[in-house]
């Protein structure tokens, strides 16, 4: 009846082993039929590559938001490295209880490395289950970040990680009685220093029986083992199982070698591996009916990859703000209707006419359009995957051929490109009122071409935008910075009427031909002004000019003006005074202004840009600066984001309106930030809210305030 | 079945406009595609699309730089163009105009529809449509804000909505339809559209190609003279009430009476 034990452990072996061949090779090939992704953009600067591939593995930087989770993830990780050798030592204890590994079996620190881990395992995937019941309770609903997870397959996974480390100390207890009544009994404590104590619970046990319970244990764990390869194998989809092999490559081919989030410029429109200028007649006619992403099969072999890597952790979907205030969209959930689909559709590309688009239609895991357009771009979802999902490129590709492809979009976009178009600002002014913002200063802004010759003759050429041209919170905004720099003494330009939006909300809303027309022309007109350094007030501003105009030809040094403000004041070319008191509180005590600060997404999260608001904002005098408790790269988006500004936001609750209360939680009576689109959002929202008294203030404002002290402008 | 769709290039005048010293409307400054000659454009596009061997034109009368509400109408699915530019044009008024385009359809040839805007967004006479279909011996339907064409091609069906009723009025093919703003919401072009457009031909014509004596054209030949202009004071600015803001009703009501308004 023995031999029973090793023909089914066997046939387990075989039939698990050769699944899992199957299923990898089947990944490969389907990863292979991916379209191309632009040449040399995922696998240049290898040795950054692996640096940061080692360094997500190894220190698990994205999941410091939840450092309980890391631990137990962490040790989690390394235990089902070292205890893969234990698969072969049950297998071999299938034909001889006895049975040791050849050379590393009798090695006490093998033996101690795998009861540490087999614990260590233990322990760890008991907090991951504790903490996926805790915060999956029914109770949370929507709030939860497991929900519209497959929970099954979690739970799946966690109970075989429970069941393997299980099995594995209480055959090593058993492995230790069986020594004990062998010849080298001495070496139990020894090899055996946490479970040997098992062991002397089977004391009273006949040798017989103590070789079948070894048998059978060691049968259990095989089959546990090679069940679960089973099961992921014939589950492609099984992102919570299969990120512990596809992380690797995953994280290895980002899009930012050196492990910076896939945020900040955007690449340019590429099918077929190849750039596209849509204004370039020569562009061959089939490009045209693959552009961005509307099928399975137009998904590059590293988004097939990335999307097959995610393992609904849900750490997107808890960040993002557009799932937070009720809307349809949730990060995890778009990429996991992408994988689904895909897999549906698997091989890639080899449904032909019978595939479905991957946005609207009504195949179960289409995206809803409303999802797709919910998104605000803000990149909380891309900055915290921890397997390197990149969230926002996916989004943007599906937009592109929503936009370019299918022309299908919501009304009020419409309205905003056809703005830009035929004004070159989406608020769609006639652009000779450009610089009417300048009216009230008490000196002339130097324009280019009217009282500036040359850009050579200036420092810097200052780029208003159409928020500092056209809306009124940017217009104070763009005189105080100006009215700073005059103080400064720095010698400064602008382009007037000459100067176009950059075509950041087109091409955040996929409108890539509206966007290169508009780059093409700013870049034509800065680079015959003999453009170097320019200083921009905006956030947006600063991402395209900064990290998109390469392509256009455009190379600049562009600053914010917040980084050159701090200079200004460390250099002592400024020199901030006091903010006025606000008024006295209940008491009759003097109240210091108390200033909180919202990082805009863009300057923050998607360029990395935390510090030079916050220097300027710790150089003025009776400043409070409380920060709210969500803020720096884990900041929430005030709702402009990804062209939104021009989008009526009619689901759920108020983007705007959830961070001014965020903001309102620090008690500040003052909302600092540095981008106009902030201003405008969260101005609205503490607008609607007049008790409040919340003002909304540019940094540059109140630096102003400060030092001109005649109160907040 | 073969449409026609008018379309005139005019200044932004929505972003404010000015007069020339001949008491004509400065066209110096950047135009565009008339926003309303998107409405009849759309029309014509989604008629194409619903019924078999539809062929869509473009007809446009203006100078050169109307080269830009050409390229713009066929990226919104006009098959072909035709662009009469003529220096003698200059200056004509409405009944000029129409001579004109008269000729040029006649030159199109076989022309089943001819869509309209409801009026051209710069000088509005809404004169142009009728007096184009009386010279072509057609008749016209005007201010249409849905259009059906019957199954076969026979007749045009629209509706009218006017303040007191709305009509539903027929006619015989040929005919003219002028066409509203509520009659659709005009789609914005794909990129492949835009690309497809660069192809499309377009035919460049003046007076001679077209037989018209240019002595019945242009501002000499005009038969209603502007004695003079005089831009209006530009509007002072409302008052605005944040909705949301605090007891928003009662300040708006507070306001009509104050207005005496209620
Ligand atoms: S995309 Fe990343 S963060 Fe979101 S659920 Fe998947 S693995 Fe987690
Ligand atoms: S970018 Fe922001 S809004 Fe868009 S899915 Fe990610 S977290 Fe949500």
């Amino acid at each position: 009846m023995w031999y029973a034990l090793p023909v089914i452990g066997l046939l387990a072996t075989v039939v698990g082993w050769s699944l899992l061949a199957w299923r990898v090779t089947s990944y490969v090939r389907g990863f292979r039929a991916g379209a191309a992704e632009l040449p040399g953009s995922r696998t240049a600067r290898p040795g950054a590559r692996t640096a940061t591939m080692l360094r997500e593995f190894l220190a698990h930087t994205r999941l410091r938001r939840k450092p309980l989770v890391a631990v137990a993830h962490w040790l989690t990780m390394l235990s089902f490295l070292v205890l893969v050798l234990t698969l072969a030592q049950a297998t071999g204890q299938l034909f001889s209880p006895s049975f040791e590994l050849p050379v590393i079996g009798h090695f006490a620190p093998y033996a101690w490395l795998t009861e540490f881990f087999a614990w260590a395992g233990l322990l760890g995937i008991l907090v991951l289950i504790a903490v996926r019941l805790v915060a999956s309770r029914a109770s949370l609903g929507r709030g939860s970040r497991f929900f519209g997870s497959h929970q099954w397959r979690a739970r799946y996974v966690e109970a075989t990680i429970l069941l393997v480390c299980v099995a594995v100390l209480w055959l090593r207890g058993l492995e230790a009685a069986l020594s004990e009544r062998g010849a080298e009994s001495a070496s139990a404590e020894l090899l055996f220093p946490s479970t040997a104590w098992i062991g002397s619970l089977y004391g009273g046990v006949t040798d017989a029986a103590l070789d079948g319970w070894i048998g059978c244990l060691a049968l259990f764990k095989i089959l546990v083992s090679y069940a679960w390869m089973v099961v992921v194998s014939l589950t492609p989809t099984m992102g919570v199982a299969w990120h512990r092999f596809l992380a690797f490559p995953n994280l290895w081919f980002a899009k930012r070698p050196d492990g910076a989030p896939a945020l900040g410029g955007l690449e340019p429109l590429v099918v077929g591996g190849q750039a596209v200028d849509l204004n370039d007649p020569a562009t061959p006619d089939d490009v045209y009916e693959h552009l961005g992403v509307g099928y399975a099969a137009e998904l590059t072999w590293r988004d097939l990859l990335s999307l097959t890597t995610c393992t609904e952790c849900g750490r997107c979907q808890e960040v993002c703000p557009a799932w937070a205030t009720g809307k349809a969209l949730s990060p995890k959930l778009l990429v996991g209707a992408l994988r689904d689909h895909a897999w549906a559709e698997w091989p890639v590309g080899s449904m032909g006419d019978a595939a479905t688009p991957l946005v609207g239609g009504d195949a179960p895991w289409a995206v809803s359009p409303e999802a797709l357009w919910a998104c605000t771009t803000c990149g909380a979802c891309t900055a915290i995957c921890p397997v390197g999902v990149e969230h926002v490129d996916h989004v943007i590709d599906l937009r592109r051929r929503q936009v370019l492809g299918e022309a299908e979009f919501p009304a009020e976009l419409g309205g905003a490109f056809r703005n830009l178009e035929r004004r070159q600002n989406p608020w769609g002014l006639p652009g000779k009122k450009r610089l009417d913002w300048t009216a009230g200063l008490d000196f002339d802004v130097p324009v280019l071409g009217e009282t500036v010759a040359s850009l050579a003759e200036v420092d810097y050429l200052y780029w208003v935008g159409c928020a500092g041209a056209f809306d009124d919170r940017g217009q104070a905004t763009a005189r105080a910075f100006a009215e700073l720099l005059h103080r400064a003494g720095v010698s400064f330009a602008v382009l007037g009427t000459a100067e176009c939006c950059t075509g950041d909300p087109a091409r955040r809303a996929g409108n890539e031909s509206l966007f290169g027309d508009l780059a093409a022309g700013n870049v034509e007109v800065l680079n015959q002004a003999g453009a170097t350094k320019i200083v921009v007030t905006c956030a947006h501003c600063f991402n395209s000019l900064a990290g998109e105009y390469g392509p256009f030809g455009g190379h600049y040094e562009v600053v914010h003006h917040t980084e050159l403000l701090a200079d200004l004041v460390e250099a002592g070319r400024l020199t901030p005074g006091d903010l006025p008191d606000e008024p006295l509180d209940a008491h009759g005590r003097s109240v210091k202004p108390s200033v909180t600060y919202q990082d805009p997404c863009y300057l923050g999260r998607h360029n990395g840009k935390y510090a030079a608001p916050r220097r300027v904002l710790g150089a003025i005098g009776n400043l409070e600066l409380t920060e709210m408790a969500s803020a720096g790269p884990n900041s929430v988006c005030c709702g402009a984001g990804g062209g939104r500004m021009w989008l009526e936001e009619t689901e759920g609750t108020r983007l705007n309106q959830r961070r001014a209360d965020q903001a309102a939680a620090t008690g500040a009576g003052t909302i600092a930030t540095a981008c106009p689109f902030c201003a405008v959002m969260l101005g609205d929202a503490v607008a609607a809210d007049s008790g409040s008294g919340t003002q909304v203030k540019d940094v540059a404002q109140l630096l102003l305030a400060s030092i001109a002290g005649e109160g907040t402008p | 079945m073969k449409i026609v769709v008018l379309v005139k290039y005019v200044p932004d005048i929505e972003i404010g406009y000015e007069f020339t010293g001949q008491n004509t409307l400065d066209r110096s400054g950047a135009g565009l595609l008339s926003q309303l000659d998107e409405h009849p454009l759309e029309e014509a596009r989604q008629l194409a699309e619903a019924l078999d061997d539809v062929e869509v034109i473009a007809l446009t009368l203006g100078p050169d730089d109307a080269d830009e509400a050409v390229r713009r109408a066929l990226q919104m699915g006009a098959d072909a163009a035709f662009h009469v530019s003529d220096p003698a044009v200059a200056g004509s008024d409405a009944g000029a105009t129409a001579l004109v385009l008269a000729k040029a359809i006649t030159h199109i040839g076989d022309v089943d529809l001819i869509l309209t805007g409801a009026e051209s967004a710069d000088s509005g006479t809404r004169l142009v449509p009728v007096k184009l279909a009386a010279l072509l011996g057609i008749p016209a339907l005007t201010g249409a804000s849905s259009l059906a064409v019957q199954p076969g091609g026979g007749a045009v069906t629209i509706e009218r909505d006017e303040d007191a009723a709305t009509l539903t009025l027929s006619a015989p093919l040929p005919a003219l339809v002028s066409v509203t703003d509520k009659a659709n919401e005009p789609a914005y072009p794909s990129a492949k559209a835009v690309m497809l457009a660069r192809r499309k031909p377009v035919d460049e014509l003046d007076l001679a190609d077209l037989g018209v004596d240019a002595s019945l054209v242009g501002a000499g030949a005009a038969r209603v003279a502007v004695g003079s202009v005089t831009p209006n004071p530009p509007r002072a600015g409302g008052r605005k009430i944040p909705a949301d803001g605090p007891d928003a009703i009662g300040q708006f009501i507070g306001l009509l009476r104050e207005a005496g308004l209620v």
